[in-house]
């Protein structure tokens, strides 16, 4: 975990997306998004919130909302282990967690790599993802962050 | 020019020195007339008004400061015998009302622009008259209007010829920021005493303050005017640290005693020449003749007096609020940080001597710390209180009424936050003990046997974590029928009049819309009075509550927290979360008897307390939360109350107290869900951990 924030520190992220995986998918965010990633916290639940929206967390010292990415897309629950991970994201000057699975890798996704799910033909593109990348190791679902964030 | 730093500190220093004027004017009136000490503080406000905002370029400000500086510096050395206290004091408020908004128009990125003809032309009305009366032979003041220290000047200039040169170099305070133009300030205020200045730096309006910080400002002027006189110029100045001031023109002994004579001829009257040359000089206060003795000294370094003041000023500096918000927060981090290193998990079990003496040393000086942040939010509540002897003036002037106002416990502190919020509330509650409250002339008062001055009676005293600002008048009283009549005209009493406590009855008024006053009048309106004292009191966590006796007058109690930073609150659990009542809320903690609950054929549950009956909130039910206490004799109530609105919640066990630093939820939730219902707020304990506060507001309303 230590190493990916290091990465994160790192200068240029000009096409470098954090990879990570939610159940049997693996997922892409831009890395420009993302400011730490943290191991699972002790969570304050918040009554009367959706159930994706898992409580509070204390992020030295700042009061930080976490969601459940799992919960969010519609996957079935299960029990957080060691390698549950928390990936802080900031969005309005406001931080928000994102609980994900396992975290698996940064890489630099080339353009040409990143196709428009529209065009894979697959139906109704999920609301979530914005594109498809297809790399070396294998298919990444690019994370719409907005979306996800957003009330809808 | 107009760079936002510059701006601020303007209408920072600005507005403090209008609030000290108005205090002072409003001091000087009760007294009845002006002290000595008094003008002179008015005279050199004044003159830092004027300086500054000619410096800004708000021409009006510069205009009005200038011909009240004048108006002051004839009193001042002229002695008029029959000062019109009141008169002046009425010209000077009209002048601190016109600079109050004119800094709002600036404040609000406007200019100033303000129309000053009026108010000039009162001063000089008012000097002429002044003149006439001060002086023997009037006719060389035919101008009354026009500066005396030009008049010195042509004076000394039309006898003496030659010029002094004076050479000065001045260091300012440290960290006081922008030294360039508080020089150029000071520069600027020599120029009308001087022929000629030079400084060096030469441009002070470029970016120099590093020079001016390493080597201080230096400026060579040529002039006429004694160097008593540049002396106090520049020890008036803002942020002095030292200056020296030096006569270059080798004639040190001789030329203050010269020009002394020439600016007494043309008064012609005043018959001790001496005593009235050397400007007076509050800080170092020589004896009037001292001057003369000294003068021989003069070429060497003068320190003492730019000590003097030095001392003054160096006490206090002014700090951004945000900036000790932002300690505050930190702080509060700090002592949670503090406490997950000391009673880490990782370290159970270990025999630690060292570092368990560490540790206490640590928590010690923490604890130290804080209190010490916390004391610098607190301010005295003077200012505020002092605002409200205006208050009382101008509307004693409007309606017709006489009435004195008694400021009780003003050194009482309060956090700043706090403080911002009460002036509106005490304004309202005031206009209304004027408007309202007192009888309407003296008649009715001695009538009643009262004293036909009216009182009121502005207090604050601290009391436990809270401060109590009370507010009595010696007037009517609250009218019980005629409240009772318009509240059932307004549709308030859902029960039998019988019962409605004093208590409640009184508390009607408060309610939005609610006026026994049939009149709109132009001070207090139509009951938006009140029941805006109430929301903004409670904004800040306050209660308001009102006693009165009829014939004798009433009393507007108002409690607030002595800040709002902490909250102490008594922590509860409920399954495997933690929430947090705020200790001032909580009535009772008990173990509830079966016999005392009642279940309506609805499922409500209720309970009977000392013979009243009460609704049970379930906190389990409420926020929807897994625990095994789900039978009332496992579990805890507990008796909130909020304004005498009661409910019993029910938890699984008390867990202990807490000192709560409260945060709000995150925006993000919020926006999604809009306010939790039952929840207020969220903190951070000492274990890292989060705790919600539960709203008592919400739970009893």
């Amino acid at each position: 975990m230590d190493e990916f924030n290091e990465m994160l520190a790192g200068g240029e992220t000009q096409g470098m997306y954090l990879t990570f995986s939610v159940g049997d998918e693996e997922y892409g965010l831009e890395i420009d998004y993302v400011t730490e990633i943290i191991p699972m916290q002790l969570i304050t639940e918040v009554p009367d919130v959706p159930s994706y929206i898992k409580g509070l967390i204390n992020l030295r010292g700042k009061i930080t909302p976490v969601m459940d990415v799992r919960l969010r897309f519609h996957k079935p629950p299960r029990d957080y282990d060691e390698r549950t991970s928390i990936i802080v994201v900031t969005q309005d000057d406001n931080s928000i967690g994102l609980i994900i699975d396992t975290i698996r890798d940064v890489l630099t996704i080339d353009d040409d790599q990143i196709g428009d799910p529209a065009g894979v033909k697959t139906g109704t593109p999920n609301r979530y993802i914005s594109s498809i990348a297809r790399t070396d190791h294998g298919n990444k679902l690019i994370i719409n962050l907005g979306r996800v964030l957003s009330d809808h | 020019m107009a760079n936002d730093p510059m701006l601020d500190m303007f209408i920072f220093e600005n507005v403090q020195l209008t609030e000290r004027l108005e205090e002072i004017l409003i001091e000087c009136e009760n007294m009845g007339g002006f002290t000595e000490e008094h003008i002179n503080e008015i005279f050199r406000i004044m003159h830092t008004i004027k300086g500054s905002s000619a410096m800004m370029e708000y021409e009006p400000i510069a205009q009005v400061g200038h011909h009240i500086e004048d108006m002051f510096f004839f009193i001042r050395d002229h002695h008029p015998t029959t000062l019109d206290s009141d008169e002046i004091a009425d010209i000077c408020l009209n002048a601190v009302d016109f600079f109050k908004q004119e800094i709002a128009k600036i404040q609000s990125g406007g200019t100033s622009d303000g129309e000053t003809s009026a108010i000039l032309a009162r001063i000089e009305r008012y000097m002429a008259i002044l003149s006439g009366k001060g002086e023997a032979a009037p006719a060389p003041e035919a101008a009354p209007a026009a500066p005396p220290a030009e008049a010195v000047k042509a004076a000394s200039v039309a006898s003496d010829g030659g010029l002094n040169c004076y050479k000065c170099k001045i260091i300012f305070d440290d960290g006081c920021k922008m030294e360039n133009i508080r020089a150029y300030q000071i520069v600027n205020t020599l120029s009308d005493y001087c022929d000629t200045i030079e400084t060096i730096p030469g441009d002070l309006l470029e970016d120099c303050a590093d020079e001016i910080i390493a080597d201080g400002a230096k400026i060579t002027m040529y002039s006429d005017t004694p160097i008593e006189r540049i002396r106090a110029v520049i020890s008036e100045a803002l942020f002095v640290k030292s200056f020296e001031l030096l006569d270059k023109t080798g004639k040190a002994a001789a030329p203050a005693p010269v020009p002394q004579k020439t600016e007494v001829t043309p008064m012609e009257t005043v018959p001790a020449p001496v005593q009235q040359a050397p400007i007076p000089q509050p800080e170092t206060a020589p004896p009037p003749a001292a001057p003369v003795p000294e003068a021989p000294k003069r070429p060497a370094l003068d320190e003492l007096p730019a000590q003097a003041v030095n001392e003054i000023k160096q006490n206090f500096i002014s700090v951004n609020v945000d900036k000790l918000d932002k300690l505050m927060d930190l702080m509060g981090e700090i002592v949670i940080s503090v406490s997950m290193v000391v009673n880490n998990s990782d370290l159970a079990g270990l025999q630690l001597d060292n570092f368990e003496r560490a540790s206490a040393q640590l928590q010690k000086n923490t604890g130290e710390l804080q209190g010490i942040i916390m004391s610098v939010r607190m301010l005295p509540i003077s200012s505020t209180f002092h605002k409200m002897s205006r208050i009382v003036r101008d509307t004693g002037k409007k309606l017709g009424k006489e009435a004195e106002l008694v400021l009780l416990g003003e050194e009482t502190e309060v956090d700043k936050n706090i403080i911002d919020n009460l002036s509106d509330p005490l304004m309202h509650i005031i206009r209304n003990a004027m408007d309202h409250g007192l009888e309407d002339n003296r008649d009715e008062r001695t009538a009643a046997g009262k004293n036909p001055v009216g009182r009121i009676v502005l207090e604050a005293r601290n009391s436990g974590s809270d401060v109590i600002i009370s507010c009595s008048d010696d007037g009517r009283g609250l009218n019980r029928d005629k409240i009772i009549a318009k509240a059932k005209a307004v549709g308030l009493m859902t029960r039998p009049e019988s019962e409605y406590t004093d208590k409640d009855i009184y508390q009607f008024i408060m309610h939005p819309g609610f006026s026994t006053n049939e009149a709109v009048t132009e001070l207090s309106g139509r009951g938006v009075g009140m029941d805006v004292v109430k929301k903004n009191i409670e904004k800040v966590g306050g209660t308001v509550d009102l006693t009165s006796t009829p014939g004798q007058g009433m009393t507007v109690n108002i409690r607030i927290p002595l800040t709002l930073a902490i909250l102490p609150s008594i922590e509860i659990s409920v399954g495997k979360n933690n929430y947090l009542i705020p200790t001032l809320n909580i009535r009772e903690a008990y173990k509830p008897n079966m016999d005392d609950i009642i279940i309506d054929p609805d499922g409500k549950e209720m309970i009977m307390y000392r013979g009243e009956c009460f609704s049970i909130v379930r906190l389990h039910q409420l926020f929807n939360v897994d625990t095994e206490v789900t039978n009332f004799q496992d579990g805890i109530m507990i008796m909130i109350e909020d304004d005498d609105y009661m409910t019993c919640v029910f938890a699984d066990v008390m867990v202990g107290e807490q000192q709560a630093v409260v945060k709000p939820i995150p925006s993000f939730i919020t926006e999604r869900i809009g306010d939790i219902y039952g929840i207020a707020g969220c903190t951070l304990l000492g274990d890292g951990s989060i705790s919600l506060i539960i709203d008592v507001k919400s739970l009893t309303h």
